[in-house]
């Protein structure tokens, strides 16, 4: 049998070796993609019309395009995703040289991009949580998005996710899904590991010292907030600004984890669900004394000082 | 997207919000999405109040005396607040003249 794993809410089936929880033998998958064939040197993006295109500058880029047989979503001289017409199966293919980073692609961007497709906005987050209570941080690469779920993981959080976050509207308001439970971090945090057990870190196919945390699976965290770090050199203290709904919406939908849409149908999806969720959950840039190293008490100060702008 | 082509808005020029773009109420201000730039706007309680007028085809002068029933404030200022709106929303492609209105 393909082995099956959890993420996102997702049953996802792959024979490609994830570092993901397991899911359940008897969970039916949402998505099965199998390991196809490599791809020539010379692939030509494929004849659609495209849905969305984003370039993020380094060589990376992404381009989702509606085919007549479903959907390709190529990562240019990375690899390339075909989903099939009904969503529910795929192949993934990768460029010459790039098999080591299909892993890294099936754990957060390839299951985002599926989402979206049905339906579900997902944002570009890591989020943990505390006493059934989750925080959000949003924010582009290398803004501090990971460094806050490490810091606050050191500190007796649990870690929903890192990369990106799968929210579901609940009675109560939003609850997160779990992503594959690895921190990644950059270069300039990668001594935050020492907080760790040495046997949680690794390295990734990219190069990134990685942190395999545990992750609860049961109950899914209510998110009391969504905070979008100001990494500062010079500020001495936690300052937290509260953004009104627009502004909020704005970040929201500019944080969104797929991005570039053309489409008009996800584009209007997206915007909808970004401002029901602006209306619902407070939304704070949040300054931070930034490191390393970072001061001992942060993680505490954090917690204490979010308490009063959660819902 | 391509710029539209200014307009000199005058009491009798009768607009309304463009077709391309979707908007939602936070609160008393107007969230708004652009499809073809794709760019978003944010309007504060009183230009909200304009759009929500504007939800159907008006005349300039219509609105600005709507404006001035609701608000304190003086007309000439409501007239130049109202029209310098006007111009940046048609700018952004938020706002149209509709063709059957549009002048000879």
């Amino acid at each position: 049998m393909i082995p099956r794993y959890a993420l996102y809410g997702l049953c996802l089936a792959t024979d490609l070796p994830l570092k993901a929880p397991a899911a359940a033998s008897s969970a039916a998958p949402d998505l099965t993609i199998l390991r196809g064939g490599e791809l020539p040197a010379d692939h030509p993006a494929p004849t659609g019309e495209v849905w969305a295109a984003a370039d993020f500058g380094n060589g990376v880029a992404v381009r989702l395009t509606k085919t007549a047989a479903g959907w390709s979503l190529l990562y240019p001289n990375t690899a390339e995703v075909r989903f099939s017409a009904d969503r529910a199966q795929a192949s993934i293919h990768p460029a010459p040289g790039k098999a080591d980073i299909l892993p890294l692609l099936l754990a957060s961007s390839v299951p985002t991009w599926w989402l979206n497709l049905r339906g579900d906005p997902v944002l570009h987050a890591s989020a943990v949580a505390r006493d059934g209570r989750a925080l959000a941080f949003i924010g582009a690469s290398g803004m501090g998005k990971s460094t806050m779920a490490t810091l606050l993981c050191a500190h007796g959080a649990t870690l929903i996710t890192d990369d990106a976050l799968r929210l579901e509207p609940s009675a109560d308001g939003y609850r997160c899904h779990f992503g594959p439970g690895e921190l990644r971090l950059r270069p300039g945090a990668a001594s935050l590991a020492g907080y760790f057990a040495p046997d949680c870190a690794n390295v990734s196919a990219d190069g990134r010292t990685t942190l395999r945390l545990a992750t609860a699976t049961t109950e899914l965290p209510r998110l009391a907030a969504i905070f979008i770090p100001q990494p500062s050199r010079t500020a001495e203290e936690l300052v937290v600004e509260r953004l009104s709904l627009v502004q909020a919406s704005f970040h929201l939908n500019g944080f969104a984890r797929a991005i570039g849409w053309q489409a008009e149908g996800p584009l209007r999806r997206q915007f909808e669900w970004f401002g029901e969720l602006a209306r619902r959950v407070p939304v704070a840039k949040l300054t931070v004394p930034w490191g390393p190293p970072f001061a001992p008490e942060l993680a505490g100060r954090i917690w204490s000082e979010l308490a009063d702008c959660c819902v | 997207m391509t710029a539209p082509a200014p307009i000199e808005f005058s009491d009798a020029t009768v607009v309304t919000v463009s077709p391309r773009q979707i908007s939602t109420a936070m609160g008393a201000e107007q969230a708004i999405l652009q499809l073809d730039s794709g760019k978003y706007f944010g309007l504060n309680p009183v230009g909200a109040r304009v759009w929500q007028l504007l939800a159907q085809p008006r005349t300039v002068a219509e609105v600005l005396a709507t404006l001035l029933a609701e608000y304190e404030v003086p007309a000439e200022r409501c007239r130049a607040d109202l029209l310098a709106l006007l111009h940046k929303l048609h700018a952004a492609g938020l706002l149209v003249v509709p063709p059957a209105a549009a002048p000879a």
